[in-house]
């Protein structure tokens, strides 16, 4: 989730914009809630602190909801993005408090264990969020991987960006309205 | 993209800091943690000394710095605390030390986040002590503060503040200098006043009668010449990066034509600059003023800026209990009048634009209040 919210913030640098990222978690361990969050703006951003209204909400592990109540309180044109092998309206069915909210539902961990064989799909979903919001460019995004990966093997970090293309192309493919 | 606690970090390897002791603590560490990694690839030439507490660090700096190396290290909250002792000792013997300080509640309870409590326990200390408002303002004072702190009209050691959490995790856009361009603005540190050498033995500190009271004068004309070279450093800078800070000991917004202001120190500035703006696009006469230092504390400017604002507020992410803020208290000796005083944030408690909104439409009352 750190990750994914700095590849954001990096990308939209790079894309020429001001942007704004950090996490939020207690237990410094793996598999803790985790949040982390990403201003992106075209003006020097003024506003610090966690996000109470996002405009995008992503939710790489859906079983969150059952211990933080994640869809309360959000605003009327916030866009949620779940990582789910469930359908959307299947989703919304179960969760009528979004039903009047953009949501889209997408197999994020599926592609991930087809391209990294790991259930990682932190940048898979950047590829996703690109192809519903048009927040980032490929290029920026690619370039923002490679320094926030920087550590990590170079076949894993191509692995991780094949994927998140896949993800992309899963919207761009599918028509799905974008802005 | 760099958070507060690279931005730290970056500031002493520019700077050429040789001499790093040091002790984690949250949400320091990563300060200490990325100079440890620069050392070990050879990117940062300084000396790395894991002590066994904050007192040990302290002490350590003291030490290294009496011997003429340019030194730096960060502590925060409780670590802070553990340092008072030898905080007297470092600006009692007139040492150009750099500390930074990742502000964070003290405890009981125990908090991670952010609060102003900490530093403003040292407020009395002798140390300059400087409050940033964003990253970039980190690395610069890092840099500034040896400058100045070296500068022969000072000799005083300088803590620098960042907000835990707002600022040392958050990232956001930083702009690396040169390492030329700050070989040339900061030359190698050269003291004539006070070292060690054996070669021409010094007595440091010893113990005095009737003197002491001569030392601490020359401490507070330090203090008083800061002001000046604060004043001149900041615009030597301004004029090399293309960033000034301001008005340097505070830096004024909106302020030309307000009617009502409210007054600040740290990260949470840029949330009310932003409650700033909405008001005025709204046609309120409403402006901030950020404190940037709070020793020296800027009175001459606080009182240029405010005299002919009708209702001034205060923000305290502090409080002294039995008293009230601790800024707040001073802002009023220094005007002779009333402001309104306001406690909120403590412990990283949120404030956001409504509740600054809030803030100012209770104005012009001499009480306290705490915003929860």
């Amino acid at each position: 989730m750190v990750v994914t919210s700095r590849i954001l913030g990096t990308a939209a640098l790079y894309d020429g914009l001001y942007a704004q990222d950090f996490p939020l978690y207690g237990a410094a361990r793996r598999g803790a809630p985790v949040m982390a969050f990403v201003r992106i703006d075209d003006k020097p951003i003024l506003l610090r602190g966690y996000i109470a209204k996002p405009d995008i909400l992503m939710l790489l592990d859906e079983s969150i909801i059952e211990v933080k109540d994640v869809f309360s309180d959000l605003s009327d044109d916030c866009t949620i993005i779940i990582n789910t092998t469930r359908n959307t309206g299947d989703f919304k069915d179960e969760h009528p408090e979004i039903k009047d909210l953009r949501v889209f539902c997408f197999d994020g961990t599926g592609i991930a264990l087809e391209y990294l064989k790991k259930s990682i799909p932190n940048v898979v979903i950047i590829g996703f969020l690109i192809g519903i919001t048009h927040l980032i460019t490929i290029d920026a995004f690619k370039k923002a991987v490679r320094d926030e990966l920087g550590k990590y093997p170079p076949d894993l970090i191509d692995k991780n960006i094949e994927g998140a293309l896949k993800a992309h192309e899963l919207v761009t493919g599918a028509g799905v309205t974008t802005r | 993209m760099i958070a507060g606690n690279g931005a730290a970090a970056w500031g002493a390897r520019l700077a050429r800091a040789e001499i790093i002791p040091n002790f984690p603590i949250t949400p320091q560490t990563a300060i200490i943690e990325e100079i440890a990694s620069w050392i070990a690839s050879g990117e940062m030439d300084a000396d790395f000394l894991p002590m066994e507490s904050e007192h040990s660090v302290i002490s350590a700096l003291a030490a290294a710095s009496s011997a003429g190396t340019r030194v730096f290290s960060a502590t925060s909250s409780q670590g802070l605390m553990l340092m008072t002792e030898m905080m007297f000792v470092t600006s009692g013997l007139r040492l150009p030390v750099i500390l930074v300080n990742v502000s964070r509640g003290l405890s009981a309870p125990i908090t991670l986040w952010s609060d102003h409590n900490d530093v403003l326990v040292q407020r009395d200390s002798g140390w300059l002590q400087i409050f940033c408002s964003n990253n970039q303002e980190v690395l610069d004072s890092v840099v500034m503060g040896y400058k100045i702190a070296e500068n022969s009209e000072v000799l005083l050691p300088m803590m620098i503040n960042l907000d835990g959490f707002t600022l040392s995790v958050t990232r956001e856009p930083v702009e690396i200098p040169s390492q030329n361009e700050i070989d040339d603005f900061l030359p190698a540190y050269n003291p004539t006043h006070t070292i060690l050498d054996p070669k021409e033995p010094m007595s440091m500190g010893g113990a005095v009668f009737d003197e002491y009271m001569y030392f601490r004068s020359q401490q507070r004309m330090a203090m008083c010449n800061s002001k000046d070279v604060i004043t001149d450093i900041c615009a030597e800078w301004g004029k090399m990066t293309g960033r000034g800070w301001g008005h340097e000991l505070v830096e004024l917004y909106c302020l030309e034509d307000s009617e009502r202001a409210l007054l600040i120190c740290g990260s949470e500035s840029a949330i009310l600059k932003y409650t700033v703006d909405k008001l005025r696009a709204k046609g309120e006469k409403v402006g901030m003023l950020r404190l940037r230092a709070m020793r020296p504390f800027p009175c001459e400017d606080i009182i240029d800026a405010l005299s002919d604002v009708e209702e001034i507020g205060v923000i305290d992410q502090d409080v002294s209990p039995g008293s009230g803020g601790i800024i707040a208290t001073e802002v009023k000796a220094c005007l002779g009048r009333s402001v309104t005083s306001f406690i909120a944030g403590l412990g990283g408690r949120r404030i956001d634009a409504e509740k600054y909104e809030k803030i100012f439409g209770r104005l012009g009352r001499d009480v306290e209040e705490w915003i929860f």
